[in-house]
């Protein structure tokens, strides 16, 4: 590593934290200036969101939930999440997340989003990698959760919806023309989460041809 | 019944000579068909996978055909198009994941078929599907129409054409032909069935399907069985009255056993002479066309005797049930002294154990059935003909040795399973083995869709029961009398009324439910 680009022999060292000072605070989020030393141990600066709750031990601080739901001789679905986000002005297609509560753990959190969502009581399949949510302004770090729902439970069998203060609808999509309605919602003005696609390699090819 | 999977080659055009060889040898009666139909309730698309579910109905009813299978899908509004997969072959190889992935639907029927009237080619393959003036049509058919001849030039002569011999197209066919009242608002699909009832009394259960509709079917005489199901989510398949909350779907078929393994739960019997329709809101009858003359019912008295499978309910009773009962009437007629009682696998297991329970002889296995000698391609030379039944079979030798048995069959059609099966036991020590059939002879031929050989082809019409055990190398041998059959029959069907309960048993007195044609 730090021989890289050593065409004048200098010395390079890894970038470095330095410390940060809040510029704002909002009610939950609050917004940083942040210094740090380059590779040439040249203090810089940068702006990023901060504030989130930080459990600084599994360093997640939301989770997003795949959950499959699947049922006896019916078409297995997926659990997607239609919401109006503010700060995009808009509505988007996402699976059920949302930030990971003090000493919550990221299984106990994923659990926790969907039975909120749509009510359902799935069971953990897999839980993915430390993901970087926005990382040229965040220091939003994420989690996918994959969870299986039995739709054969009677717990399991209708799609609920807790009605809270931020609109959410939780969908079931067959996961055979998962494609097909994500592109008539992208037809429609509705924007989508990249996550969503990570199955097909081409997907949004797909969705805008 | 010594055999009971009856397709026992592979079917192919230039070995059908062979077949046929085989098949008389070997096979008595041939199965015929199976039905099956199902729509999903409530707002479309619902999440039913359709064509799986009719693929797992079609599967539990493969012991009633074997030689072809298909499936129709319809997406409800669209008139105009179904989606059609038929093949030959049993359901594993016909039905492909793509072809299951073509089939998506909210509504669908199927079928599964052995030949009765029309030879085994692949345009004879069901459900028919026809595009007429007012949308397509889809018919699925079990049964064998006995005025068809008749029935052939009146379509005929109305200016329809037919591709096949299939007595199934000719009630599609027929089904399309406006209705004598003549039809003012558009077609009047149960009229038109109505008159097709009127026209063909006997034998048919039917599946109509019609854009977002199915239409249930059974002939007035109710020969052919058909039943209903009702879809309800898997774990509250034990009723607990909040059954109207839990409908996603109902389901249509020739027998019951399927129901439990797609998550339905039995509701009745389509009644004799009764078009129940099937939609997206629910079943509901919309007629019943009486039988002729106040004639008595005739529901074919060899699907409890033979066809069906043993967990199927007909009339309210279980067939294996039936099949027990049967038994128990046999040991009250035609006992005798044994050590043991036991049957040919599988067929005539049920009535052995009623056998055994009446008589108080215990019951024990004393044959071993090779299940997957059938499926296998039988060369037609002498030795191996004659090694081909005694294949399939294996003595227990030491429930055998020493033994005075009685062997219990289901049915004895031409006479030429039971013989080696006889010869394997005293090969293995039996002392004494009696024959006991639990059902009558078989006298004469079947018009009403089941394959029963000719006359002189059953046994029964050549050799009383004395002759036929010294033909058969038995000690002894006696049948199931046709008063004892249909006591056994009859005595857990809850409706006493003669006049409301009755079946057929042509093939057995020569008594057929409506006159023959020729």
């Amino acid at each position: 590593m730090n021989s890289v680009n050593n065409m004048n022999n200098e010395q390079l060292t890894n970038c470095r934290f330095l410390r940060e000072e809040h510029i704002s605070n909002g009610d939950w989020l609050s917004l940083a200036r942040i210094t740090y030393l380059d590779q040439r141990a040249i203090p810089r600066i940068w702006e990023g969101e901060t504030g989130l709750t930080r459990n600084a031990d599994t360093k997640t601080d939301a989770v997003g939930v795949i959950a499959f739901y699947k049922r006896l001789l019916h078409y297995d679905c997926i659990v997607l999440v239609k919401q109006y986000r503010p700060a995009l002005k808009a509505y988007t297609i996402e699976m059920p997340a949302g930030p990971v509560e003090e000493n919550e753990s990221p299984d106990v959190a994923a659990m926790r989003e969907l039975n909120e969502a749509t009510g359902f009581v799935g069971t953990i399949k897999k839980i993915g990698p430390v993901l970087a949510m926005d990382p040229g302004v965040s220091s939003c770090s994420m989690r996918l959760v994959t969870v299986e729902v039995n739709g054969d439970e009677p717990k399991n069998l209708h799609l609920k919806s807790s009605v809270n203060e931020r609109f959410k609808e939780p969908l079931l999509i067959p996961v055979s023309e998962l494609l097909e309605k994500l592109r008539g919602m992208y037809l429609s003005g509705i924007l989508l989460i990249p996550q969503n696609l990570e199955r097909s390699n081409s997907a949004l090819d797909n969705i805008i041809l | 019944m010594a055999s009971s999977e009856a397709a026992e080659t592979v079917i192919n055009k230039e070995t059908a000579l062979t077949k046929a060889v085989v098949s008389k040898e070997e096979t008595g009666l041939r199965h015929e068909c199976g039905l099956f139909g199902c729509v999903a309730t409530g707002e479309w698309p619902t999440q039913i996978d359709i064509a799986q579910v009719i693929c797992l109905g079609l599967v539990a009813l493969q012991h009633r055909g074997q030689e072809s299978a298909g499936i129709v899908t319809s997406e409800g509004n669209n008139a105009k198009a179904f989606r059609v997969h038929k093949g030959m072959g049993m359901i594993n190889s016909v039905f492909s994941d793509d072809s299951m992935k073509k089939l998506r639907g909210n509504l669908g029927i199927g079928h599964t078929r052995y030949s009765t009237s029309a030879a085994s080619e692949e345009v004879n393959c069901q459900p028919f599907v026809v595009h007429t003036a007012h949308g397509a049509l889809a018919v699925a058919h079990n049964g064998e129409l006995v005025n068809c001849g008749s029935l052939r030039k009146m379509v005929l002569g109305r200016g329809v054409g037919l591709s096949t011999h299939s007595d199934s197209e000719l009630i599609t066919q027929a089904l399309c032909l406006n209705p004598p009242e003549g039809e003012v608002n558009g077609p009047d699909w149960p009229a038109r069935i109505k008159h097709l009832m009127q026209l063909a009394p006997l034998s048919y259960s039917l599946v109509i399907m019609q854009k977002d509709r199915i239409y249930g079917v059974r002939d007035p005489y109710g020969n052919r069985p058909l039943c209903i199901g009702k879809i309800v989510p898997l774990k509250v398949t034990n009723g607990d009255g909040n059954e109207g909350e839990m409908e996603e779907g109902w389901v249509i078929s020739s027998e019951s056993c399927g129901f439990l393994s797609i998550g339905a739960r039995y509701k009745r019997e389509v009644h004799p002479g009764e078009i129940v329709e099937m939609t997206k809101d629910g079943i509901k009858t919309i007629g019943i066309v009486e039988r002729p003359n106040a004639k008595p019912q005739a529901f074919c008295i060899f699907e409890y005797v033979y066809f069906a499978r043993s967990d199927s309910i007909f009339e309210g009773q279980m067939v294996y049930s039936v099949r027990m009962q049967c038994g128990r009437v046999l040991a009250r007629e035609a006992c005798i002294n044994a050590d043991i009682v036991s049957s040919v696998p599988e067929s005539g297991t049920a009535a052995a154990h009623g056998f055994s329970k009446e008589s108080k002889i215990p019951f024990a296995e004393v044959l071993c059935k090779n299940r997957y000698v059938g499926r296998t391609f039988i060369q037609p030379s002498t030795r191996l003909r004659q090694l081909g039944v005694a294949k399939k079979f294996g003595a227990l030798s030491e429930n055998v040795c020493g033994k005075k048995l009685i062997l219990i069959d289901d049915s004895i059609v031409r006479g030429n399973t039971i013989g080696p099966i006889i010869k394997l036991l005293r090969d293995a020590g039996a002392k004494e083995v009696h024959v006991r059939v639990a059902s009558p002879p078989l006298l004469y031929p079947c018009y009403m869709g089941i394959n029963i050989p000719t006359r002189e082809e059953l046994i029964a019409n050549k050799l009383d029961p004395v002759k036929l055990a010294r033909h058969v190398g038995a000690d002894s041998l006696a049948y199931l009398s046709v008063e004892g059959l249909v006591q056994a029959v009859t005595y857990g069907i809850a409706e006493k009324n003669a006049s409301k309960v009755g079946h057929c048993t042509a093939c057995l007195t020569g008594n057929y439910p409506e006159k023959l044609e020729w």
